[in-house]
């Protein structure tokens, strides 16, 4: 009964502290050839349908805008008309997304619209291989059950059966895959995934100001108690509200979080109100300070149970 | 006494510049492209990539500063999407793809190209033996619509008329060539390299399937007398056509011979091996299949004559086949200029 209350206890740190590091969601992790890696955040199976459906209006349009276009020309008669549209809608099926992906570094108007890049899995560069395998089946995998669905199925009870099993598997697949990849992913090695963004916030150990850091001292024995989970916790506080600093609302919760960091770590001294924060900002460095050496020296404090990352890998 | 700054703010402050200089150039190359870089961005990108790499796995290591590993992660992944981008461009592409990759793919799967003819060789002679003996086969082996008013029971004459193009073409020529890009044939290639995964046995049985029609066709046009001429009009398309087939079947078969034996290998990891020969074969036949369908759709209508149908079927066959044995060819290092 302990264990596994302490199980679920693990597991509900576990996915607190996802959560912290916006971690939610699925992640794919590619090795680059450099050999660090990476953690990239998949892209949900809605924003691939949106894709999708971005481009399918895109090639439509084309489609449509083409032929329409030839047709108050003039230049071509019914018969080479009927040829140059079917044509036209085989060129806008899996070559337009090959030449787009291969042109685009991955991805197609329909994907960069809604932030989407298709990597290969094993870390290298995509392949011009992979880009058509995952289109080719594209046709079989998007665009039969799309026209079948749009068409209404057939007179034969066997084909719509056919259809409709294949239908079910088709949209199984990226919900039972771990990185929401469709067949044709899997069968290229490749995912599609959300395009980083990166920003760079500024650093809460640069705001605190000396003087305070100077004011406020602790003792090891006071630095002991947290871990670095705690610590990025107060760190997302300090740098909660930048915007809103001056709201009554902030400073009564830093107040709070001071009052039970003070009866925490035993800390004598009283802090008047309108020190809290530069209170905090010094605990913080300090705290940041003493874990970063235990770190270096060997010794990982993940959070306040003095769980090591070790026993956290074993217990999941 | 002045309190000093932290190891990892320090460690930040050294590099900020370093980071913010290579997010600055990646946004540069994902906006205009990488080729229109100056020639300093150019440069140092990837020099700063790997040293943005290096903060990544050192932050990981010394930072309890999320901020900094997670600006380090994105920032990296971004970089590294520019530097190992598909460096391709259009001319590139296909003068590789046609000049290396196809006619070594073909050469590579020659085994299962013979063997797919040889299924349809022994499909077509049974096709013929059968229909020979007893006519009612034609209507087992060729659906309704396609057999378009040709059977055991039409007249010569009839035949004839289909053949040298005297009958009623509502579409024309470009028409024809329209109905062709979506035809039997082309639905038969596609699913037959498709459907090959199935541990081979759906390829098998498309290629037996088509070469019947082809025997019961021919068939019945020699009961006719006509033979020579059926084989004139099949040939001006039918050469290419039918190799297109047998190469797009060849490819599913590769495909299902990995499924079946994937030797050493998972199922999933031979698979993706044979994947790479079957999908240049499945793009080989698709070229094909187009040269097929211009040739059906205007050589056919154009050219009526006996001799000059079988000149230009067997000679853009003979055409085929010099691409696929003569070119390509060099050494084998130069022969995989990447593995992809």
């Amino acid at each position: 009964m302990a264990l596994w209350r302490r199980r679920t206890d693990a597991k509900a740190t576990a996915a607190a502290r996802q959560r912290l590091s916006g971690l939610d969601g699925k992640r794919l992790t590619l090795t680059p050839p450099e050999g660090v890696v990476l953690n990239l955040d998949v892209a949900s199976l809605g924003a691939r349908f949106g894709a999708q459906f971005v481009d399918f209006v895109i090639t439509t349009a084309a489609t449509i805008g083409i032929v329409l276009a030839l047709l108050f020309a003039g230049i071509v008669s019914g018969a080479a008309f009927g040829a140059i549209a079917s044509l036209l809608v085989l060129l806008f099926g899996a070559p337009y997304y090959v030449l787009c992906e291969l042109l685009m570094n991955g991805r197609t108007p329909g994907k960069k619209l809604l932030g989407l890049r298709v990597v290969s899995r094993n870390g290298s560069g995509l392949s011009t291989h992979q880009v058509v395998v995952r289109n080719l089946t594209k046709e079989v995998e998007v665009f039969l059950p799309a026209a079948f669905l749009i068409g209404g199925g057939e007179d034969q009870l066997w084909f719509n059966v056919v259809m409709l099993a294949w239908l079910l598997v088709v949209v199984a697949v990226p919900i039972r895959s771990k990185a929401n990849r469709r067949i044709g992913d899997l069968i290229a090695d490749t995912a599609v995934v959300l395009d980083p963004r990166p920003l760079l916030l500024p650093d809460v150990a640069v705001s605190a100001g000396e003087a305070a850091r100077e004011r406020f001292v602790f003792s090891s024995r006071q630095l002991e108690l947290y871990g670095a989970y705690e610590l990025q916790v107060l760190e997302r506080l300090l740098r909660g509200g930048e915007e809103a600093k001056d709201s009554r609302e902030r400073r009564q919760g830093l107040a709070r979080i001071g009052e039970r960091i003070r009866a925490k770590i035993g800390y004598e001294e009283s802090v008047s109100p309108a020190d809290e924060e530069a209170f905090l900002q010094s605990f913080y460095v300090a705290q940041r300070a003493f874990l970063e050496q235990k770190k270096l020296m060997g010794e990982t404090r993940v959070d306040k149970f003095h769980r090591t990352q070790e026993t956290q890998a074993g217990g999941r | 006494m002045s309190a000093p700054a932290i190891r990892s703010t320090r460690f930040r402050d050294e590099r900020e510049a370093d980071w913010k200089r290579l997010g600055a150039i990646v946004e540069a190359a994902e906006k205009r492209g990488l080729s229109r870089l100056s020639f300093d961005d150019a440069r140092d990108l990837v020099l700063l990539y790997r040293q943005a790499t290096n903060s990544l796995s050192v932050a990981r290591e010394i930072s309890l500063d999320l901020a900094v590993v997670r600006y380090l992660e994105s920032l990296c992944a971004r970089a590294y999407l520019v530097v190992y981008a598909p460096r391709e461009n259009l001319s590139g592409l296909f003068s590789r793809f046609f000049a290396h990759s196809a006619p070594q793919a073909v050469r590579r799967s020659a085994v299962p190209i013979a063997l797919a003819f040889l299924l349809m060789a022994a499909g077509a002679v049974a096709a013929y033996l059968l229909t020979g003996r007893d006519p009612a086969w034609f209507y087992a082996f060729v659906p309704g619509d396609l057999a378009s008013g040709r059977g055991p029971g039409a007249s010569a004459e009839a035949l004839r008329r289909v053949i040298y193009g005297e009958d009623y073409q509502p579409l024309g020529e470009l028409g024809a060539f329209a109905t062709y890009l979506f035809s039997h044939n082309t639905k038969v290639a596609l699913f037959a390299f498709a459907l090959g995964i199935v541990f081979c046995v759906p390829s098998v049985v498309l290629l037996l399937y088509n070469g019947a029609m082809l025997g019961t066709f021919v068939q019945i046009h020699v009961d006719k007398d006509l033979g020579l001429d059926f084989m004139g009009w099949l040939t001006i398309h039918g050469v290419t056509e039918l190799s297109a087939i047998a190469i797009a079947s060849a490819g599913g078969l590769t495909l299902g011979y990995a499924m079946l034996f994937p030797g050493p290998r998972s199922r999933p990891a031979a698979l993706r091996h044979a994947g790479r020969d079957a999908v240049k074969l499945a793009v080989v036949a698709a070229v094909m299949l187009f040269c097929a369908g211009l040739l059906e759709g205007i050589g056919r209508q154009v050219v009526t004559d006996f001799w000059a149908r079988l000149a230009i079927g067997w000679g853009v066959g003979l055409l085929w086949l010099a691409w696929f044995c003569l070119a390509g060819r060099e050494g084998r290092a130069a022969a995989h200029p990447e593995p992809a």
